[in-house]
């Protein structure tokens, strides 16, 4: 058995454990991530499962909701197993105080290079992943992602903890050590083939709106197009400024590559300025986005890329909270779960890594 | 007339072109011919606030983008000149 995912909805931490070694085991697994609802003791789950597999590396983070094979689930512990027979090489590194992140950071790196033989300047993407889980409190991600981005060409793909929407505290893990102002930065060399999917539910609507002043720290935008941020995002919505929340999901804006929006998602107003869930610097011209049928477009990009691959064995979702939220509202939790048929973990973040921190997107990896 | 000359004189006609010239040359030193890598090396120059594909050989050269490029190839490790 090259992968394997389980779950469980034990509440108890140490119960849980056990539920997870039993399942796992038999996997043999070199690399575990685990995925857990921040409503069970997460010190004791970590501690009972670096005791349980003292000769496998776990990865994990605190969810807002959690995705297993078929179903999306609330409250649970999701888990993924891979089997060391499928891993050439696989480090962890740890980058603690995300308020001064540099020098942890570089010592991480050092570290990825000396296990690895070679600068991580040099590592071939196709031949590496990296994987990486972010406090997703922090509101560190855009910085950490453009510094690793800055020193490897290796994609890092993950997301940000999340703390079932109490927005209080949210927790990154490796192997035993539970922290929250940090991110676990994991890069692994697998045997087997992989791509990376980046799937969200979007189209442009061609207008434009250009960020004129902004509070990049915050990520609050006070002005687009010279205007205060609320009149300008109304103006091109067409819709009573006063209203303009009503639309948040179902319009927020992209940055465009190409055809392709990166999204940033607006969280809430204040006067007549917008907080985002993703920074944006001065003078960025963003497109006012569509939304569309999330379960139908995923399938569609799930699908195009399986068949890319031939075989798919295995897939890592991190699926962004505001997508969770729509799937509910629309009641299609369940027809999302069903798209992953083969061994799948994930969970809803507070956010998405790829190049970038970006919102309302899943980045997944799958595995051949 | 005045004002012909005005235009036609050196010190007011902005210089062109560097700019683009810089960014294609840091792009292609990072991603070395893989076109999946320039890709998204124009993205992490777009997340950094510089759009390659907004910079063109006639946009007009602004010393202010170019201590920007120049200081993300430092980052990167990309040597300009």
């Amino acid at each position: 058995m090259k992968f394997k995912s389980f779950y469980t909805q034990q509440q108890n931490a140490k119960e849980a454990a056990i539920d997870l070694h039993n399942a796992l085991v038999e996997c043999n697994p070199g690399l575990i991530f685990v995925f857990a609802t921040s409503k069970t003791d997460i010190a004791l789950l970590n501690k009972e499962l670096a005791q349980k597999f003292e000769d496998s590396i776990i990865i994990g983070c605190t969810s807002a909701g959690e995705i297993t094979t078929g179903k999306m689930l609330d409250n649970s512990v999701v888990a993924m197993a891979i089997n060391k027979s499928e891993i050439e090489a696989c480090k962890v590194e740890i980058v603690e105080n995300l308020d001064n992140y540099a020098q942890s950071l570089d010592k991480a790196f050092e570290s990825f290079t000396e296990y690895f033989g070679t600068p991580i300047s040099n590592l071939d993407y196709k031949k590496y992943i990296g994987f990486v889980l972010i406090d997703g409190l922090s509101l560190k991600e855009e910085q950490l992602m453009d510094s690793i981005g800055d020193q490897t060409n290796v994609f890092f793909v993950g997301g940000s903890s999340g703390d079932d929407l109490s927005f209080k505290t949210t927790y990154v893990f490796a192997d035993g050590k539970v922290m929250n102002n940090a991110a676990v930065l994991c890069l692994l060399k697998p045997k087997t083939q992989f791509e990376i999917l980046k799937t969200q539910s979007f189209v442009s609507t061609g207008k434009i709106l250009k960020v004129t002043k902004a509070n990049e720290s915050k990520r609050q935008i006070l002005e687009f197009n010279n205007k205060p941020a609320t009149v300008a995002y109304a103006e091109l919505l067409g819709v009573d400024e006063a209203k303009i929340s009503d639309y948040f999901f179902s319009n927020p804006v992209g940055l465009m590559s190409g055809n392709e929006p990166y999204v940033r998602s607006p969280q809430r107003v204040d006067g007549e300025t917008m907080y985002f869930y993703c920074s944006m610097k001065e003078g960025m011209e963003l497109q006012l986005l569509q939304t569309g049928d999330i379960v139908s477009d995923t399938h569609k990009d799930l699908s195009s890329k399986m068949n890319e691959m031939g075989t798919v064995s295995a897939i890592i979702n991190f699926h962004c909270i505001l997508r969770t939220l729509q799937l509910k509202q629309s009641g299609q939790s369940q027809d999302y779960g069903k798209l992953f048929t083969v061994p799948t973990v994930g969970f809803s973040t507070y956010g998405e890594c790829y190049l970038g921190h970006i919102n309302q997107t899943s980045t997944m990896v799958l595995f051949k | 007339m005045k004002q012909i000359l005005l235009q036609c004189n050196p010190k007011n006609v902005k210089a062109m072109g560097r700019m683009k010239k810089l960014l294609d040359t840091l792009i292609e030193r990072r991603a070395k011919g893989d076109s999946f890598l320039e890709t998204s090396t124009k993205f992490k120059l777009m997340l950094k606030g510089v759009d390659p594909d907004k910079i063109t050989v006639n946009t007009p050269d602004d010393e202010k983008i170019i201590a920007i490029i120049y200081e993300i190839a430092q980052k990167v490790n990309i040597k300009l000149d």
